[in-house]
């Protein structure tokens, strides 16, 4: 279990915050064995925004973020354990995007994971697609949806490891929820 | 002073007793009337426990996802003892245009 306290105070006011922090510090009680009863990282979310405005979404602010390439174009998010994973793919097919040419490049994203089965596809928020997917090769599972602008695809992929759907179910239920897709 | 105990009682604290609150699900925002002073709690489901390792990127993750956006962030202070679970970091960053100093107690349990 892991507390935050954040301390905010203008700077001006620095001085006479001060004494109230540590009042404060002083007073704080935690009693993990109730934490435990709280959904797995869904306490502190934050909201990510795509750079071109293409969707955002909440993700636990606990996750470390990685931009492999430095590129922005492939965005992963890590789960402390390393059980959960957050992808967010950003890929320009190079010509005007059209449903199919989208089904494809989606599937062949899906695909870096082995002998993947999907076992229910289906249209969510403003047109995107989303898919519900297992690996048993590759002992992973998961939630992809994708949707396309002008000659751009983006792929957004929740995935954790086989036997974690209690502990990050919520999680990515928390942040598929709040996916905003602009028209 | 007044007690505040967190819906879940997950954790408890000490506020002005003229402070407001709002909270959701192992998170409370505390904040005094003017809103020049206002303090964060939350206790997270880490589902396992950090190791040292696990516990310092994770708190680099939230300083970096959740307070290194903010205009002029600077990290003026840093106090990490891993292997205990504790950390304190301290920063100077603009809400709403206006500079605030943040202090940030990291603490496993």
């Amino acid at each position: 279990m892991l507390y935050v306290e954040n301390y905010f105070t203008t700077v001006s006011g620095v001085a006479k915050s001060g004494p109230i922090f540590t009042a404060m510090d002083n007073s704080f009680k935690s009693n993990p064995a109730y934490a435990e009863d709280l959904s797995p990282f869904t306490s502190a979310p934050f909201t990510y925004t795509d750079p071109d405005n293409l969707y955002s979404l909440s993700i636990p602010a606990l996750w470390t973020f990685d931009d492999a390439n430095k590129n922005g174009l492939v965005i992963t998010y890590t789960s402390p354990d390393a059980n959960a994973i957050i992808i967010l793919v950003k890929k320009d097919l190079g010509k005007t995007v059209t449903r199919a040419l989208a089904d494809s490049n989606a599937l062949d994203l899906l695909k870096v994971n082995s002998d993947v089965r999907v076992s229910k596809t289906e249209t969510i928020k403003n047109g995107s697609i989303k898919m519900t997917w297992a690996s048993k090769p590759g002992g992973v599972q998961g939630v992809s949806t994708y949707k396309w602008s002008g000659t751009t695809l983006y792929y957004l992929s929740w995935m954790f490891n086989t036997g974690f759907e209690k502990s990050y179910g919520p999680v990515f239920d928390q942040s598929l929820a709040s996916l905003q897709i602009p028209e | 002073m007044v007690e505040y105990k967190h819906p879940s009682n997950s954790f408890s604290i000490s506020v002005p007793a003229d402070w407001t609150s709002s909270e959701n699900s192992g998170y409370v925002f505390l904040s005094s009337p003017d809103q020049n002073v206002f303090v964060e709690l939350l206790a997270e489901n880490t589902v396992n426990a950090l190791d040292a390792d696990a516990f310092t990127k994770t708190i680099n993750a939230i300083e970096f996802n959740v307070f290194s956006w903010n205009k002029n962030y600077t990290e003026t202070k840093r106090e990490v003892q891993a292997d205990k679970g504790y950390a304190i970091i301290t920063k100077t960053l603009d809400i709403n245009t206006a500079p605030f100093q943040a202090s940030t107690i990291y603490e496993q349990i």
